[in-house]
């Protein structure tokens, strides 16, 4: 099994800033594994999850997606690899109000040509219009503008929209925080099911240590980052 | 990219379309401005061509010009019977009109000239007058006939062989009208789209009639001799054939208000000019229609100006309140940046997006306010003529007007660069962590 994410030796603190906020020696993350990591609000959670976007850089070396080394990319190639291989699904306002649940879902999908050409033939709305059924929404809610949907439904059209094209990639920041536990197991479930199917990774993060158990790998922050473990000390 | 931007727009409709109705506003001042600019300049220079020289008593050039070519103001300065003779026989002197004025009808200018007017008169691209109906003051045996213009028969709603009573004075209101004397219209000239329109014409003897300043022989033993008209016996003769007075030598008003002359060869005008300026017996002007209407256009241009300048401050507070809405926007918007750069939305995408936007609202707004004025022009076009006499047509834009729409939508499109480099700061910056 091929390393979709690797971090080695990664240090990054904000500028000006007298300590380091992330410090990990190493991560690697295999294809098709589904991880979750879990940390404290401010740990640095969302800034890890940003740099593994390819959004802020690091020294060379320290960040690869894919064997890519992000460092290496200009932003342009970051921004076509995060449109081409990395679905991102927020805790919350994931969609933008004004279009469909369906032009929501088929928007990644514009910025990101080879998702297109892993869809191998079948149009991006047809594929978009499987992908959201299955995920559970109904053909009216479809093409309901997004603001008009619960956030539950939000959210399906959010992981909907991540999955469509295959990504290698999903990263999920918190993306349960705002569902009760019914919703919330259902759409875990949901979710693992079509990450396996595309052999997708799954990178998903929460400050909920009660989701562990529904992983087969749970990563706890504090734990491999050493800025933060020097900090308590 | 142009669809995500018009989606986002259609979502904050409310606001972007008062932004747009504002762009629409300004556009509708400038090129209504700018077309009311050209068509008055053109209006003005169509009014009379053809004619060499203007002649009157000793005056400005402008207040010449005015009450001869415009019938606007009162010349308080009359040129002799006399002086008239002396002009026609001028060297070069093809044609000649007179015109005396002071009555009105209803406010209407009333000219006292002869059947030369419509004979010899052009205007525009040397266009003569043409009859829309009836025909010119030889058609009736009597002075008391009168030709209107186009507008000014539809103004006092008279028709060929309708009775006219005109009063002295140019007021709407006269003390003394002059009742005794009904004129029967016996013409109405086609439209021309210059004062003529809204005159009223009569013969001179009309008016000398009605002032008590001719009698025709046959009532009357003539008390005016001619001794003035034996002067000079060519000019006897035209005066015979064009008064239609044949039977009577005496001149039919004493004094005139302006002539116009026409001459075989425009070389002389210059020195005709001289001869007249210099005339001894009486103090004349005379001024070449063209010339003076030039300068007089220039004394016009500083309000035109300023009606310019005016109306390009409109379009600027036009374009600043859009910019004002995009940079407000863009607070509310740093969610849906984030989004749509956890999609792979690039920085510069968003920066496109934003001035997408902008130019979506611009041509959307110019569109309308063109839009408005074409509704304005064939809506309103009777009631400017009519209100403020200005003649404006809905011609296709000129390229001038295309410039300055460009112009609109360029600035715009320059203008939207800060807020788009304010998103495209702001999408560095958050990145996917947008706290709100």
């Amino acid at each position: 099994m091929s390393t979709c994410v690797e971090l080695n030796q990664l240090e990054f603190s904000w500028p000006g800033a007298q300590s380091p906020l992330l410090s990990i020696p190493q991560l690697s993350l295999a294809r098709g594994e589904r991880v979750l990591l879990r940390g404290a609000s401010g740990s640095g959670k969302s800034t890890l999850l940003s740099l593994i976007a390819g959004i802020y850089t690091t020294a060379p070396g320290q960040v690869q997606v894919l064997g890519h080394d992000l460092a290496k990319l200009n932003q342009h190639q970051r921004d076509r690899l995060r449109a081409n291989e990395i679905g991102y699904i927020f805790q919350q306002f994931n969609l933008l109000p004004y279009l469909s649940a369906i032009a929501n879902v088929t928007l990644a999908c514009q910025f990101a040509p080879a998702r297109r050409q892993r869809l191998a033939g079948t149009s991006i709305n047809a594929s978009a219009t499987v992908l959201l059924d299955r995920l559970g929404l109904s053909a009216e809610q479809q093409q309901q503008p997004a603001h008009q949907l619960s956030v539950g439904q939000q959210q399906r059209v959010a992981a909907a929209r991540a999955l469509l094209g295959s990504p290698a990639l999903i990263i999920a920041d918190e993306p349960t925080s705002a569902l009760d536990q019914a919703h919330r197991d259902d759409f875990i479930q949901l979710l693992f099911e079509a990450c396996a199917e595309q052999e997708t990774t799954l990178l998903f993060v929460t400050h909920d240590a009660t989701l562990a158990p529904h992983f087969p790998r749970a990563i706890e922050l504090q734990e491999i980052n050493q800025a933060a473990a020097g900090e308590h000390v | 990219m142009f669809k995500l931007a018009l989606a986002s727009l259609w979502n904050r409709r409310g606001s972007v379309w008062l932004t747009i109705v504002a762009i629409a506003v300004s556009t509708l001042l400038l090129l209504g401005v700018e077309r009311i600019r050209v068509q008055t300049q053109e209006n003005f220079a169509n009014t009379i061509s053809g004619t060499d020289l203007i002649v009157g008593a000793r005056t400005g050039s402008t207040e010449l010009l005015l009450s001869s070519v415009f019938h606007i103001g009162n010349l308080s300065n009359t040129l002799s019977w006399e002086s008239y003779l002396y002009l026609q026989q001028l060297p070069s002197v093809e044609w000649h009109i007179p015109m005396a004025m002071g009555d009105s009808v209803q406010g209407l200018p009333v000219i006292a000239t002869t059947d030369a007017l419509f004979e010899h008169f052009q205007y525009g691209s040397k266009q003569p007058l043409r009859f829309a109906r009836g025909a010119d003051f030889s058609s009736h045996t009597t002075p008391t006939v009168a030709v209107l213009g186009a507008e000014a028969a539809a103004e006092l709603q008279l028709n060929v062989d309708d009775p006219v009573t005109i009063s002295h004075g140019t007021g709407d209101i006269s003390f003394s009208t002059h009742d005794a004397h009904p004129f029967t219209v016996a013409g109405v000239l086609a439209r021309t789209g210059t004062p003529i329109d809204r005159g009223v014409f009569i013969p001179l003897a009309g008016q000398g009639l009605v002032h008590g300043e001719y009698q025709p022989e046959d009532e009357h033993a003539d008390e005016h001799a001619g001794d003035h008209a034996h002067d000079n016996d060519s000019a006897h003769d035209y005066a015979h054939a064009d008064s239609q007075q044949g039977e009577s030598a005496a001149p039919p008003v004493y004094t005139l208000s302006a002539v116009l002359l026409g001459l075989e060869n425009r070389a002389f005008a210059l020195r005709l000019q001289r001869m007249i300026n210099t005339y001894d017996e009486e103090a004349l002007s005379a001024i070449m229609p063209g010339l003076a209407l030039q300068n007089f256009w220039r004394t016009l241009n500083l309000f035109e100006r300023a009606l310019m300048t005016i109306s390009v401050l409109v379009v600027i507070t036009g374009l600043l309140g859009m910019l004002t809405t995009l940079l407000a926007s863009l607070r509310e918007r740093r969610r849906e940046m984030a989004v749509l750069r956890s999609i792979g939305a690039g920085p510069v995408t968003i920066l496109g997006l934003l001035v997408c936007e902008a130019a979506a609202v611009t041509i959307l707004g110019t569109a309308l306010g063109t839009g408005a004025l074409y509704a304005v022009l064939v809506l309103g076009a009777d009631m400017l003529q009519n209100t403020l006499g200005i003649q404006v047509t809905a011609s296709l834009l000129t390229l001038r007007e295309i410039y300055l729409l460009a112009a609109i939508i360029g600035a715009a499109i320059v203008l939207s660069f800060y807020p788009a480099w304010r998103a495209y700061r702001n999408a560095l910056a958050d990145g996917l962590t947008v706290k709100l």
